[in-house]
């Protein structure tokens, strides 16, 4: 199924990732660029006021876009934007979901929101498909 | 911690710097995030997939890290990543030279200082050619400590 078969109003599929190990972490680290040590060591975690490490915020984004990208054409999005509400710990499953909210000829405004097993939205988003831009990309 | 204002945070002026796209970086990063389940969707009659979205910010990490903290004075233990956002003009592939151009374009607080935003805009764009824009708020937990 894609964001153009989809009215607005229309809920997009959820998907759950995961679940997020702390070996996920370290290799986010190393392939993001992230390295803030509070993703990666819990004694970092810890001296910075956290009970133990938690995912980047750019992890979530980035599985999130994952998501995003399998229910558009390849090229299409235009615009992508999160806010980051609650972390992520160890061991969680974040669930993707959203809905379609908006089209405008062939640009679609999507909206879309991260969720973990026990209900916690951890990122709220926004995303924009733009059909019309694809094409004109050399 | 320094005291933060918006005139000292604008008063940060960051160079643009550039950066070949590695394609081994590109895949890693695929990898960890397919790790998850997040599989890609391979390219329609694309002879080379375009960087995930989200790598703009890895990019940015690469050619700059963070040092506009350490010329606030901000610890990185004491910053989350409060919002990012994205517009995407054309894909960004490896290979490609990308010049990464950040600043700096608000600062506030909430809580009477003790949550700081500060806020970053960055283009990204190869030759003459606009790739990407990102826009961060970074919070700092105990700004006016």
């Amino acid at each position: 199924m894609r964001v153009d078969d989809l009215a607005p109003g229309a809920d997009l599929p959820e998907r759950t990732f995961g679940p997020v190990t702390r070996t996920s972490l370290a290799l986010f680290a190393g392939a993001s660029g992230d390295h803030n040590a509070v993703h990666v060591d819990v004694d970092a975690a810890r001296a910075a006021g956290f009970d133990d490490v938690f995912a980047h915020g750019m992890l979530t984004m980035a599985l999130l876009g994952a998501y995003v990208e399998s229910l558009a054409r390849p090229g299409t999005l235009t615009g992508f934007s999160t806010r980051f509400v609650a972390r992520t710990p160890v061991g969680a499953s974040p669930t993707c979901s959203g809905r379609v909210v908006d089209r405008d000829g062939r640009r679609t405004q999507l909206e879309l929101e991260v969720r973990l097993g026990d209900g916690t939205v951890t990122a709220t988003g926004r995303a924009e498909i733009s059909e019309a831009v694809a094409g004109a990309v050399p | 911690m320094t005291r933060l204002d918006l005139p000292s945070v604008l008063a940060v002026l960051i160079p643009a710097r550039d950066i070949r796209v590695s394609r081994g970086r590109v895949e890693l990063f695929d990898r960890v995030v397919a790790g998850l389940g997040g599989v890609r969707p391979a390219s329609d009659g694309e002879s080379v997939q375009s960087v995930p979205p989200t790598y703009f910010f890895s990019l940015e990490l690469e050619t700059h890290g963070l040092d506009y903290l350490d010329e606030l004075g901000v610890p990185v233990s004491a910053i989350l990543h409060g919002e990012q956002g994205f517009t995407f003009s054309a894909p960004c592939v490896p290979g490609d030279v990308v010049t990464v151009a950040p600043r700096l374009v608000d600062y506030y607080e909430k809580r009477a200082g003790e949550l700081g935003f500060v806020v970053k805009e960055t283009t990204f764009s190869t030759g003459d050619r606009q790739l990407a824009t990102a826009r961060s708020t970074i919070v700092i937990r105990g700004a006016a400590a």
